[in-house]
């Protein structure tokens, strides 16, 4: 009882030790031992190849995946606690709120070692009975693969909670005790490498634009960082991997599913960031020092989602090019949808701008709207071939034209 | 540089009375000119006429005799001012140096130019090590302000307006902000500084506005008007001049 955690709250650890509670849990561990076990029969009898793989992408990724929802329900609760799942944290201060995230990664890593291993066990179990023993050390490779994930990533975690490399919130900063402030100012130097990283980050990204939208799109590229790493760079650099991967691992299995994965990750992302684009261009009308015209936000705009774009097009392209020839004028088409989709995305952006009591939820809706309609029109071309694009884009074309006339005439 | 004003008066709304009346008055750069008026006089409308951010006016406005009016362009950028407001508007998810930066490019500054003026005004203001870590929502009022205040003197500028400017700022800012003004001076860069404090006014400016309810009660050079009454103080000629005012 010795543990501030129990002191601060009571239905956080009770009389129950915190890591007990989440880790001592064998009956959902058997039941992981059974799904998986399931999983991995299933997999390798539909596979009718000798060397059955079908497993290994979904055991390796599966780790990050599961990583990456734990961060998220950490960042959660550490910076915007009202939002978070755990009701309780609302009423903490970082510091519990800290010393809680510090003991859950600590619980959580102990837990996800013996799933992992529960997991992976059937995995290769099936898959040496199946493979006989030529396949032991690529099984063996994939074993150590993932507990080498599992490592890393709570090392660094851990070291991220245990040395206060993570930065509280601008409210948390005002009532942040004297000694918290000071450790993490002990990391300045670490904050400095990251501004300037962000630097470097947005400066590669408007190297290519004409030279009066640079500054602009510098901007939006350090105001979407800066808001929101999570949902902006992390989620690009994760979803630049997975498609990295899928073009590479699933291309030749899956092509379809690869291609969907292509043209829906960036729409995702363009979601899960539309109201800070939305905020971005409120904020840019109410600066006295930028001087921006409608038309050069909605291009600068424009830019900033064909970036998010550009590398799940190359992906794309490759997954194609390589393997499916006869595929690329889909792509193409489902590509262009999704430029239509970039330009209703960049113009919705600038309503903010324009009118800054323009609804915050419009961007979002205007990506599902377009992420729906893509489905809508991928489906269609595979059923009915190439004339549903060639007729689709047109007739959006149009609409999108009417749409701008009716624009220009009343605004 | 020549801000000319001629017969100006405004009113924000028809049935209002003037806010700003008959003002006349010339403004150049190269100089310093302090505006100085009691609360509501009319000192900030003014600001933002000549700024352009209030278009209704009537009478006559000159930039290098070019009418205001007639001028399609951005007014800041085409004529290099600078302004800092009243209460300093930044983006509160950048830091200082990220916006210093990318106005320093908008400005027409390489990337290295901006770098050596942000370097050099972080030093004179004393911006510290936070400019370049912490963004701007996090950051104390004075610091704000100074980050506003760097911002308008960034970049090629021949001319800053400065509403307000030692609102929130401590003494060693304040002798801070004394040395930039002085220092652009020098590079005839002219400052319209608009403050309360008259001490302030009397140490930096050679030119100087006296407001009071919409009209000026004196407009021209520092030097002159203490010479007019005894070399007197300036908070001590205002006086005099506002009670004047007040028994007319």
């Amino acid at each position: 009882m010795s543990d501030p955690v129990f002191h601060l709250r009571p239905d956080c650890g009770g009389t129950i030790p915190f890591e007990r509670r989440i880790t001592g849990a064998p009956f959902l561990r058997s039941w992981q031992t059974v799904i998986a076990s399931a999983a991995a029969g299933t997999a390798i009898a539909m596979d009718s190849s000798p060397s059955s793989r079908m497993g290994d992408p979904f055991l390796v990724f599966l780790v990050p995946a599961w990583i990456l929802f734990i961060s998220a329900q950490i960042h959660g609760f550490l910076r915007k606690p009202r939002d978070s799942d755990f009701a309780f944290v609302i009423g903490l201060p970082y510091a519990d709120r800290l010393l809680i995230a510090r003991r859950y990664v600590r619980a959580m890593m102990i837990q996800n070692a013996l799933s992992a291993v529960s997991c992976m066990a059937p995995f290769l179990l099936v898959r040496i009975v199946r493979c006989g023993s030529s396949e032991v050390h690529e099984s063996g490779a994939i074993a150590l693969a993932v507990v080498a994930e599992l490592a890393v990533s709570f090392g660094i975690m851990r070291l991220l909670y245990d040395r206060y490399l993570s930065r509280p919130n601008r409210h948390d900063r005002i009532h942040v005790p004297v000694l918290l402030a000071f450790k993490w100012g002990d990391a300045s130097l670490f904050h400095e490498m990251i501004a300037r990283s962000f630097m470097r980050i947005a400066y590669a990204g408007a190297e290519f634009a004409g030279r009066p939208l640079r500054p602009y799109i510098r901007r939006q590229i350090l105001y979407l960082i800066r808001k929101d790493r999570f949902s902006s760079l992390g989620l690009q650099s994760l979803g630049v991997a997975m498609s990295a991967i899928l073009t590479g691992a699933l291309s030749s299995a899956a092509p379809k599913a690869a291609l969907a994965a292509n043209l829906f990750i960036p729409i995702a992302i363009l979601f899960a960031n539309g109201g800070t684009f939305m905020e971005s261009g409120e904020r840019l009308s109410t600066c006295g020092y930028y001087s921006l015209s409608f038309r050069d936000f909605f291009r600068v705009n424009l830019w900033v989602c064909g970036m998010v774009f550009f590398p799940y097009l190359i992906g794309g392209l490759v997954c194609i090019g390589l393997f499916h020839r006869t595929d690329i004028l889909s792509f193409a088409a489902a590509m262009g949808v999704a430029c239509v989709a970039l330009c209703i995305a960049g113009l919705t952006c600038c309503f903010a701008y324009r009118f800054s009591e323009a609804g915050e939820d419009s961007m979002g809706n205007a990506l599902l709207v377009v992420a729906i309609f893509c489905s809508f029109m991928g489906i269609l071309s595979a059923v009915a071939g190439s004339v549903v694009p060639a007729l689709g884009l047109p007739a959006i074309a149009l609409v999108l034209l009417c749409g701008r006339l009716y624009l220009a005439r009343h605004l | 540089m020549k801000f000319a004003l001629e017969s100006v008066s405004y009113k924000y709304h028809p049935t209002a009375s003037f806010c700003l009346s008959d003002i006349n008055l010339t403004v150049e750069s190269g100089r310093v000119t302090g505006l100085a008026g009691a609360n509501g006089s009319g000192k900030t409308t003014l600001i933002r006429i000549l700024l352009r951010q209030l278009v209704d006016y009537q009478g006559n406005y000159y930039i290098d005799g070019e009418t205001v009016h007639d001028i399609a362009a951005n007014l800041c950028a085409k004529y290099g001012i600078g302004y800092s407001p009243d209460i300093p508007v930044l983006d509160d998810v950048l830091t200082g140096y990220e916006i210093l930066g990318i106005v320093g490019q908008i400005r027409g500054l390489t990337r290295q130019e901006a770098e050596d003026q942000i370097t050099l005004l972080s030093s004179l203001l004393d911006l510290g090590p936070w400019l370049r870590v912490q963004q701007c929502g996090e950051y104390s009022h004075g610091m704000r302000k100074k980050v506003s205040i760097a911002l308008a003197y960034l970049g090629p500028v021949r001319f800053v307006i400065l509403d307000e400017p030692l609102n929130g700022l401590d003494p060693v800012a304040v002798m801070a902000v004394r040395t930039l003004i002085e220092q652009k001076r020098g590079d005839k860069v002219g400052t319209l500084v608009s403050s309360h404090i008259l001490d302030f006014i009397e140490q930096c400016a050679d030119f100087c506005i006296l407001m009071k309810q919409g009209t000026l009660i004196y407009g021209g050079g520092l030097r002159q008007l203490r010479t007019l009454h005894g070399n007197k103080r300036l908070d001590e000629i205002y006086l005099s001049l506002f009670r004047a005012e007040q028994k007319r």
